[in-house]
């Protein structure tokens, strides 16, 4: 009817306004990075000519392939750390809902809490101790076990809308709590999972601190890293940093468009208690 | 059939775990040192130098590439010796704290200025050295600690006084100022044609404190008949012959002869803002600044000249300090290896591509860099003396972050210079007592 | 024949123990360095009891460092719950342009800090900056905007809002989709007007969702970091200052490494106090609906 049609426009209209704001850092970034050192025209004003170099600088300079290579394999690996772990971690939370299991949870949430910068030379001195610095598995155990908490906060938020007679009916077939885990619990959180693998793909796709501190090493250099490379003490390259944080910001954008169908659904699924 | 596919995604995982685990263990860590180094002598005395060390720097781009030259031709000459040579960039003080706390320091590194203020304890000796004798003797109390004892091999020196616009000046019809009252008349009437007299870019906190580590130099130190030095040193300083040079920074921001946004503007926009022709003085110690600003605009004019000094009964004068040097930590297990390195590097050749790479001056003698434009700058101040920086040797240790803080809140109008004064005098006293 | 069944509650000691060793442990750690005066690296330090504390009660770069605080972690939470919540009610049913609309609000949360800090600095620098080129254009005068501390906070939270609002919009498109169309439809049978509606039947239930994305948006709102380090260092002077930011200034810029443990050893408190509280209140609110 008519007025569904303004309405419907009203809304496409008010969704484009919000596109631009939103959209404008991507455009400022995009700019930056065709535009000379020497351009110092306005932000918005595309450049006069296209300053490819710059990200010709960004992959040279920067070694932007090696860069992405560190840090799929960090994030990967930890990934499947946080999943695993912490799905497995909550299926006792969520079910067993006893004083001590509270306890454990409010604990796990609180570490949420703890600020990176805190523990940051305490931990650094405690990987020196064991080994860690300058290897994959410090830095993948570090970021993993900082992302656990909000994993575990969500996927116990979620279990608990898993029916609890599936988990039974498995137990008399003669399931023990492993197999009821593996065979029930987790099918049915491939919709959070999505949320999870998104939101902590991300955050340690762009983490900073823990992989500059436990990764000196240039044959270790991770994206973020190489970035900071266009920093120095004496000269900043915008143009080439802007270039390399473009293309790096391109792999999380096509992982989050192809999630983005479960993500949403897996989203509402832990919110919904 | 569920089962199956969890189990092989259970296995890819474990795959993926090993191989990385199986990368990490394949890389060698260097941080301790390594293999253990043996030298055997030949019969013409020449010793084989073996072993794996770690060096590691701040600086990047064109003295990154110069040393890392230098020491790819000491592999060359010793075929059994490999070093690994790292810039962390502005994260570098950063990292060398977390590194210095969990004493697990590289063999060798970069002390960019504090060999003496904070690396000391973690650095051996380095009197000792055949090179010691070529270090200029008036650069030597640069990177003495208070028994005379040196920690680095300096390479070059960081020289610091007033940048100036060459086109500006000239249309203004101006000489260089030689004192404070000139240089401050100068500013007004770069006020007046709607240029900056002075450019801050005050985010970042230490350009404030720059100008004031700078302008105490002449203010307090080049006046030598005045014996602040002393006091300094013996800790009988009368506190508000500091004024003054709280005073200065006061007086450029109140008459308005800084730039508009010098509170909020980040050093990544100097040398466009210099390209833009609109800015007459700035004080620093990067005359790097200088070909950065004429890479953008050809036409944009800069040259180095002494800092003004306090009055025309005195003199100017330029303030120099440590600037790439590097020294050996005294745990490291190859000892003898890292002094071959640094004797290498003090080689003349060598020394004059790392002064002509960063276009400062060289630290020791014998060496003949050609620096470029700003070079006429060098020779025609050659006789200007260079006193030490004052945060580096005449204030305790710690006291430059006091500097930063007093210096962003008098340019963001939070503190009156007599609560400057207090607070320079509170940290010196607390400072003192804990070094 | 019943397997044997290993207690369910051993599922959860891996993470325990990961989290014990490596948050736990450096956090205990941190507890101890704020009883000295180490400077951050020297090896030498003393003890000082609670001198640290002590300085901190007395100290006015930490009160309006607590103060901003609250203002990042309480504002920016009210605008991204509200903002999310117009967002999803705008983008849940289709229309032309839906589906991009959402990916591209939530496109900004994907920008590393670092990268996402200088964009912000060249929207809101002096000289050149994309706002005042705007404000230029519609004829106005260019504005220092983050001179003013106070105003340079709110430009802070604006632009985390900005950032993150996206998170908050999925979470709340999600729970929308739980609530059942009967129950609108029931409502607007029987006379009920939209703001009516919204108000007795979607707000209520979409509690849940909103109590997630509080708890969350609350807690980085609190940390907030990088985005304040690129556009302001803290400044002018300290007025920008988060309690994440004085932490770091202390330790790697004021070489009062011990202090900026005692401020970190506060700040984990006071998160924690605070979203417990939240989360207990909100909480007990969903428990009374259901």
């Amino acid at each position: 009817m008519k007025k569904d049609k303004i309405v419907s426009w009203l809304k496409a209209i008010t969704a484009f306004m919000l596109i631009t704001v939103h959209i404008a850092p991507f455009y400022i970034l995009i700019n930056m990075s065709l535009k000379s050192p020497g351009e110092r025209t306005s932000r918005w004003m595309p450049p006069a000519k296209l300053h490819i170099q710059n990200y010709i600088s960004a992959m040279e300079m920067g070694n932007l392939l090696l860069a992405i290579r560190n840090t799929l394999i960090i994030v990967a690996a930890s990934v499947v750390i946080i999943v695993m772990v912490g799905a497995m971690a909550a299926y006792p939370l969520a079910r067993k809902v006893t004083k001590k299991n509270q306890l454990i949870l409010g604990f796990i949430v609180g570490i949420m809490m703890v600020p990176q910068l805190s523990i940051l030379v305490p931990l650094y001195k405690e990987m020196v101790s064991l080994g860690g610095i300058n290897t994959y598995w410090g830095v993948i155990i570090v970021s993993a076990t900082f992302n656990l908490p909000m994993a575990i906060y969500m996927y116990t938020n979620f279990i608990g809308t898993i029916p609890r007679e599936l988990d039974e009916a498995a137990m008399i077939d003669g399931c023990s709590h492993m197999q009821v885990f593996f065979r029930i619990i987790m099918p049915s959180l491939k919709a959070i999972t999505a949320s999870v693998v998104i939101w902590t793909s991300v955050g340690i796709w762009n983490d900073y601190q823990f992989q500059l501190y436990f990764l000196q090493k240039p044959s270790f250099r991770t994206i973020t890293l190489a970035i900071t490379t266009f920093f120095t003490e004496t000269k900043t390259d915008m143009g080439a940093a802007a270039a390399a944080a473009f293309m790096v910001v391109l792999p999380p954008v096509i992982l989050y468009i192809m999630l983005q169908k479960y993500f949403v659904k897996g989203a509402m699924d832990s919110a919904v208690k | 059939m569920r089962n199956n596919r969890l189990y092989a995604g259970l296995l890819a995982a474990g795959l993926l775990a090993a191989v990385s685990l199986a990368g990490c263990t394949s890389g060698t860590q260097e941080v301790q040192g390594g293999k253990e180094e043996e030298t055997s002598k030949a019969e013409t005395g020449t010793s084989v130098l073996k072993g794996e060390i770690e060096i590691v720097t701040n600086v990047s781009e064109e003295t990154f590439h110069v040393v890392n030259e230098i020491l790819v031709n000491f592999m060359k000459e010793n075929p059994e010796v490999k070093i690994s040579y790292t810039t962390q960039g502005s994260d570098y003080e950063q990292l060398m704290k977390a590194r210095m706390a969990s004493n697990d320091l590289p063999d060798m590194f970069a002390t960019h200025g504090w060999s003496v203020a904070r690396y000391s304890e973690y650095l051996r000796p380095l009197n000792d050295q055949p090179w010691y004798e070529l270090i200029e003797e008036s650069f030597l109390r640069n990177i003495e600690n208070g028994k005379g004892e040196i920690f680095v091999l300096p390479f070059n020196m960081d020289q610091g006084g007033i940048i100036y616009n060459k086109i500006l000046l000239q249309e203004l019809g101006l000489e260089i100022p030689k004192n404070w009252d000139e240089f401050l008349a100068a500013c007004k009437l770069a006020k007046e044609k709607g240029w900056s007299g002075v450019f801050i870019a005050g985010k970042d906190s230490r350009q404030p404190a720059n100008l004031l580590d700078i302008a105490a130099t002449t203010y307090l130190i080049s006046c030598e008949d005045k014996g602040y030095a002393a006091q300094l040193e013996n800790g009988d300083f009368d506190w508000n012959n500091w004024a003054p040079v709280s005073q200065l920074l006061m007086d450029l921001k109140k008459e308005g002869y800084l730039n508009i946004d010098s509170v909020t503007c980040d050093p990544v926009d100097i040398p466009s803002r210099m390209a833009d022709n609109s800015v007459l003085f700035l004080v620093s110690t990067s005359p790097d600044l200088i070909k950065q600003a004429q890479e953008i605009n050809p036409d944009a004019s800069y040259g180095m000249a002494p800092i003004p000094a306090l009055s025309d009964d005195y003199q100017p004068a330029f303030c120099g300090g440590e600037r790439e040097a590097y020294g050996i930590w005294k745990d490291t297990k190859n000892e003898e290896l890292c002094l071959a390195i640094l004797d290498y590097m003090a080689q003349p050749e060598n020394v004059r591509s790392v002064c002509e790479a960063s276009r400062k001056r060289s630290a020791l003698k014998g060496v003949n860099p050609d620096l470029g434009t700003v070079a006429e700058d060098y020779e025609a101040y050659a006789d200007v003396p260079i006193y030490p920086i004052f945060d580096r040797v005449y204030l305790p240790s710690g006291m430059w972050s006091t500097l930063k803080t007093i210096g962003s809140a008098i340019i963001g109008d939070e503190m009156t210079v007599e609560e400057s004064v207090e607070i320079m005098k509170m940290d010196y006293e607390t400072l003192r007592s804990q070094n | 024949m019943k397997k044997k069944n290993i207690p369910i509650d051993l599922l959860y000691i891996p993470a325990l123990i990961l989290l014990v060793v490596f948050v736990v442990y450096p956090l205990i750690y941190g507890v101890q360095l704020s009883l000295t005066n180490w400077n951050g690296y020297s090896p030498t330090y003393k003890y000082v009891g609670l001198a640290n504390y002590q300085k901190m009660i007395h100290d006015k770069m930490f009160y309006t460092a607590l103060k901003n605080t609250l203002i990042y972690g309480f504002g920016s939470t009210a605008l991204q719950t509200i903002l999310g919540i117009l967002y999803a009610l705008l983008l849940q049913k289709k229309f032309p342009g839906q589906t991009l609309a959402r990916v591209i609000i939530y496109l900004p949360a994907m920008i590393a800090s670092l990268i996402m800090g200088y964009i912000s600095y060249f929207l809101v620098q002096y000289n050149n900056g994309a706002i005042n080129d705007i404000v230029k254009l519609l004829g106005g005068q260019p504005v220092d905007w983050m001179a003013s501390g106070k105003r340079a906070v709110w430009i802070i939270v604006m632009i985390n809002v900005l950032q993150f609002v996206g998170k908050t919009m999925i979470i709340m498109i999600a729970g929308l989709q739980g609530i059942p169309d009967s129950y609108n439809e029931a409502a607007s049978i029987d006379g009920a007007s939209y703001p009516q509606r919204l108000r007795h039947i979607t707000l209520p239930l979409l509690l849940p969702a909103i109590t997630t994305s509080v708890v969350l948006n609350l807690i980085g709102g609190l940390k907030l970091f990088g985005i304040i380090l690129a556009t302001t260092s803290g400044g002018p002077g300290y007025s920008t200052h988060s309690l994440s930011t004085l932490i770091n200034y202390l330790y790697f810029q004021n070489q009062n490494a011990g202090y900026s443990a005692a401020v970190g050893m506060f700040m984990f408190l006071f998160i924690m106090v605070i979203s417990t509280f939240i989360r207990r209140v909100l909480e007990r609110k969903v428990a009374d609906l259901s």
